[in-house]
């Protein structure tokens, strides 16, 4: 028997807000952007962190 | 310069979160969410604009002096910190799920604001002490209190068992009351914060920043999980 196909919906608002910062990252690495702007990421990048030590994403 | 992008990138996150909504919770759950999240954020901005808060780029589509489109971004931002937090503290129903939109909500919008000031899409106008190039600090706090406050008042809404289109009516009634007590928390926070600021320096500022955007989620990934007590 095949294994179900697992939908991508639940994650679809993780998805869809990580593809968000990721374009802002690249647009920001793209026109050279300061230290401070980058440093913006990093709570985002802490609690994606801390979601996947918990199990919850 | 490129404001086109953030415009794009907030439809874009508007439509993935409202198909989201319509298909995991039901069409009237994101018509509600979504419809009443944009007129909520376009209240929100015209007096977070009049009241000198923020300030956008002509190069938007506006709507008197709201965006139009980036307006998008504020109901997507707080259905996603919304469905997260549903997530970390075990249910919508979870007394701990407004703290977490709290927290999730300036996380995820802190580098929107840092980029935005860098391709000049809105700026901060105001005098307040500021950091990572130019946010204030009071900024990822409005962030948290406005998210949860747009939580609150949506699952208080929807919880009222009224007819027809009584809730309806409810949240149209509802959303320029709350657009108010939004607009008075961030003046609030920010008098707080400036004072803070002013009293103590950008030391502890900066350590309230701290706090609020990283110790909170290292506590959170580090917390000892509960172990139920063995049963006899």
């Amino acid at each position: 028997m095949e294994p179900p196909i697992k939908s991508p919906l639940p994650a679809l608002p993780l998805l869809a807000v990580t593809a968000l910062l990721i374009a802002l990252l690249l647009l920001d690495l793209a026109f050279d952007a300061t230290p401070e702007v980058l440093a913006s990421f990093v709570p985002a990048v802490v609690w994606a962190a801390a979601c996947v030590l918990r199990g919850r994403c | 310069v490129y404001s086109g992008a953030v415009q794009l990138l907030a439809v874009a996150l508007f439509a993935a979160c409202l198909y989201h909504a319509w298909q995991s919770e039901g069409r009237r759950f994101a018509q509600q969410w979504f419809a009443v999240g944009y007129l909520f954020a376009l209240l929100y901005q015209l007096v977070m604009v009049q009241f000198r808060v923020v300030s956008y780029s002509d190069r938007m589509l506006q709507f008197g002096s709201a965006p139009t489109l980036t307006s998008l971004l504020l109901p997507a931002l707080f259905y996603v910190s919304n469905v997260l937090a549903a997530r970390m503290s075990h249910g919508k129903e979870s007394k701990w799920n407004l703290w977490f939109v709290f927290l999730l909500t300036p996380a995820l919008a802190l580098p929107l604001d840092a980029t935005a000031l860098a391709f000049d899409w809105w700026s901060f106008p105001s005098q307040s002490p500021a950091f990572l190039n130019g946010i204030p600090y009071f900024v990822p706090l409005s962030w948290g209190f406005t998210g949860a406050l747009y939580c609150a008042f949506f699952n208080f809404v929807r919880r009222i068992r009224l007819r027809g289109s009584g809730q309806l009516f409810a949240f149209v009634l509802g959303t320029p009351l709350v657009t108010g007590v939004g607009l008075l928390l961030v003046l609030m926070t920010q008098v707080a914060v400036d004072l803070l600021g002013l009293v103590q320096g950008d030391l502890l500022l900066n350590l309230l920043m701290g706090v609020l955007l990283l110790a909170f989620p290292i506590g959170f990934a580090f917390r000892p999980l509960r172990v139920p007590a063995p049963t006899r």
